[in-house]
């Protein structure tokens, strides 16, 4: 750990300590390179992760006010993490690898309309080498020779039914959660909690995994409770300082040689929009007006079904169970692009607030009774990049930091429509073929944790914010370093290609620099 | 009742809703969040704090209609109704549906007859926030939770590796996708 001098003008400056911004800093430092990570949540202590999904909620996530519109959730568009560790404290750490198709989507679909598509301008073949690496450094389950995990009750049911119905590729998931001591940390014990935080440090989180190791080098420091306000630029037009707000309200000036920005989607679009000057009025590295737009989510619909017997969804690991036999591409389905069944369980609360909404008196007695025997998935698929679909400013309205609102319009596209319907049925289909004596098919609301787009990789200018390293084609010592970088979403939770993505600009960053072409 | 109907607009032109789904997953809905001062004429009555309560019970019965949750639950929208004045105009609009001048009261009523009300109720701001409210108290209480197996935190026991996270016996154990 050390600590640099706000008018230190050699560091690093990444903005964010998740996925992207944690694995980032830590990359860079342990390559000798000073970095200041700023963080606008909170660092939480060890005792201060408890299996209680309503106590963790708001430790965890990030609840300034956001504005939705068009279909987003009115005052809680999307989900995202306020906290040391951002969303890999919530995520389920599942970690299946993107398709070769999915990275050539325009290729592959054909222009569609009211589609922003793209492919993206890195091959499998170029990432392949840091999925690796990713994955070594996760631990995931199912690679290198790391064990996967035991299939708990949930899983057992997934996987009988999806057989049931003619599935094959079926099995308890890449996750990045160990299953035998791995890293310095423990095995998974079934806890259950996954998204409030693992208790046991089995899940990687970068909290105690990247962010330890960066505090063990003499190239790091944390400032947790940090809220960047906006970057400024010198009259060459490359950014040489991040302004934040401190934990006691007090704005600082951190002088940097390059910034990177892993804020998660509406953050990042956020600190963009609002570094305006005379020389990009519309934004930092927005001259495509493209920061912000192609914003992308994976729909999340929660299924329940009511099983013949006993299976106790509740004990085990959230996504330790996959089934990826809708993940291709066919278009004879009615849609283009694919989906996942992942298991998820949800406690009695949660099925009720979220799954059964419009279901009440006797009737909702009468489903909670049978708890005990209710299996739960999720199912979740690609979403295709649309201009209209986008992460702006308010005009007016401020949050408690004077910062403008983020206003976040959303609307599904009809591939997704036709997609979900589809998904629907067949994850319908899973449990009824086991003899479920009921099926319940949730509303989509449930805001999405995956998000993607609104800065993304690109080769023309016009149409991306960044090349394929995550630098931004305007200002080359900004760069752009979390999920915003996706030219297209794929189906797959999107954690490992961040990271991946981010280890790749890190050697690119390390290159540039002993080069001293930044 | 053009005094419900004024007021009713009123919340409409404010643009506010309680739409269980426009909420996180744990985040209360925008009703509970302040954001205009005090609202001294908008007191619940006991009449109201206990038609409030039946409501509840009515939505989520899994409990016995005295049992402090629900009371729990009048007390929340009680304290939501002082803290803002759209909130108070909406949760009013919801008791005076239920408490129709010149009909017996919702809390006199037999439990077929409330949930003809409730149902006619369903998807109007109250309810939802009812509806959520009540999972967020009902649904939260362990002794309710072994009734019907919910087992929460296992931390305390070494976690459900030892707790039968594995234990279903009504399926052919999985034989594919357990190697690395």
């Amino acid at each position: 750990m050390n600590t640099f001098a706000l008018e230190d003008n050699s560091v690093v400056v990444v903005i964010g300590s998740g996925a992207g911004g944690g694995t980032l800093a830590n990359e860079l430092a342990q390559r000798g390179i000073n970095v200041v990570c700023l963080e606008a949540g909170k660092r939480l202590a060890p005792d201060e992760v408890v299996n209680d999904e309503a106590v963790m909620f708001p430790r965890l996530t990030w609840l300034d006010k956001r504005i939705g519109t068009g279909s987003a959730g009115k005052e809680f568009p999307v989900w995202t993490c306020k906290t040391v560790g951002g969303t890999t404290m919530h995520w389920t750490a599942s970690c299946p690898r993107m398709q070769e198709y999915e990275l050539r989507a325009l290729s592959t679909y054909g222009p569609m309309s009211n589609t922003s598509l793209v492919d993206w301008p890195i091959s499998l073949a170029e990432l392949e080498p840091y999925y690796d690496r990713a994955e070594d450094k996760m631990g995931v389950t199912g690679t290198h020779g790391i064990a996967r995990l035991p299939g708990n009750n949930n899983y057992q049911v997934l996987e009988a039914g999806a057989r049931a119905i003619g599935y094959k590729d079926i099995d308890t998931n890449n996750v990045a959660i160990n299953s035998a001591p791995r890293d310095g940390r423990p095995p998974c014990l079934q806890l259950g909690f996954c998204t409030s935080g693992c208790v046991v440090h089995a899940k990687w989180s970068t909290l105690y995994t990247e962010i330890s190791k960066a505090e063990q080098t003499t190239h790091f420091e944390l400032r947790p409770q940090c809220m960047a306000v906006n970057i400024t630029h010198d009259a060459q037009g490359r950014v040489d300082s991040v302004v934040y707000r401190d934990k006691s309200g007090q704005l600082l000036t951190q002088k940097a040689r390059l910034v990177c920005v892993a804020g998660n989607a509406v953050e990042t679009t956020r600190i963009l929009l609002n570094s305006k000057s005379p020389r990009f009025p519309h934004g930092l590295a927005n001259s495509s007006g493209q920061v912000g737009r192609n914003y992308m989510h994976h729909f999340a619909v929660p299924i329940i079904g009511i099983m013949p017997g006993e299976v106790n969804m509740h004990r085990g690991t959230h996504q330790a169970g996959i089934v990826k036999d809708e993940r291709h591409n066919d278009p004879g389905r009615g849609f283009n692009g694919g989906f996942l069944f992942l298991t998820v369980p949800f406690s009695p609360e949660i099925v009720s607030k979220i799954v059964l909404p419009n279901v009440w008196g006797e009737r909702l007695s009468g489903i909670m009774q049978q708890y005990s025997r209710m299996a739960a998935m999720l199912v979740h698929g690609e979403d295709l990049p649309q201009e209209s679909n986008r992460i702006s400013l308010h005009p007016t309205e401020v949050d408690q930091n004077g910062l403008p609102v983020p206003v976040v319009h959303y609307e599904d596209h009809p591939n997704t429509v036709a997609m979900k319907a589809f998904a629907a049925e067949r994850g319908k289909a899973i449990y009824q073929q086991l003899g479920a004596s009921e099926v319940f098919v949730a509303p989509d609301v449930f805001p999405a944790t995956h998000n993607m787009g609104v800065a993304r990789m690109g080769t023309d200018k016009t149409r991306s914010v960044c090349n394929s390293w995550g630098q931004t084609h305007d200002v080359d010592n900004l760069f752009v370093s979390d999920g915003s970088l996706f030219p297209t979403a794929g189906c797959e939770n999107p954690t490992l290609t961040i990271v991946a993505l981010v280890m790749r600009q890190a050697d690119y960053i390390e290159q540039q620099i002993n080069k001293q072409a930044l | 009742m053009p005094d419900l109907i004024t007021r009713r607009s009123f919340a409409r032109r404010l643009g506010i809703t309680v739409a269980a789904g426009g909420a996180g997953v744990f985040l209360a809905p925008a009703l509970l969040q302040a954001n205009t001062a005090g609202v001294e004429d908008a007191a619940m009555s006991a009449t109201d704090i206990a038609s409030i309560a039946m409501y509840s019970y009515t939505l989520c019965p899994m409990l016995p209609p005295t049992d402090p949750h629900y009371r729990e639950v009048a007390a929340t929208v009680s304290q939501a109704t002082r803290q803002n004045r759209a909130t108070a105009a909406l949760i009013r609009d919801g008791l005076n549906a239920i408490n129709m001048p010149g009909k017996p009261l919702f809390i006199a009523l037999v439990p077929d007859q409330r949930a003809d009300i409730v149902r006619s109720q369903q998807g109007t701001p109250l309810f939802n926030y009812l509806h959520w409210l009540t999972a967020e108290s009902v649904l939260r209480d362990p002794t309710l939770w072994k009734k019907i197996g919910y087992q929460g935190s296992a931390i305390e026991f070494g976690g459900y590796l030892n707790r039968g996270f594995d234990d279903i016996d009504w399926l052919p154990k999985p034989t594919l996708g357990l190697a690395s």
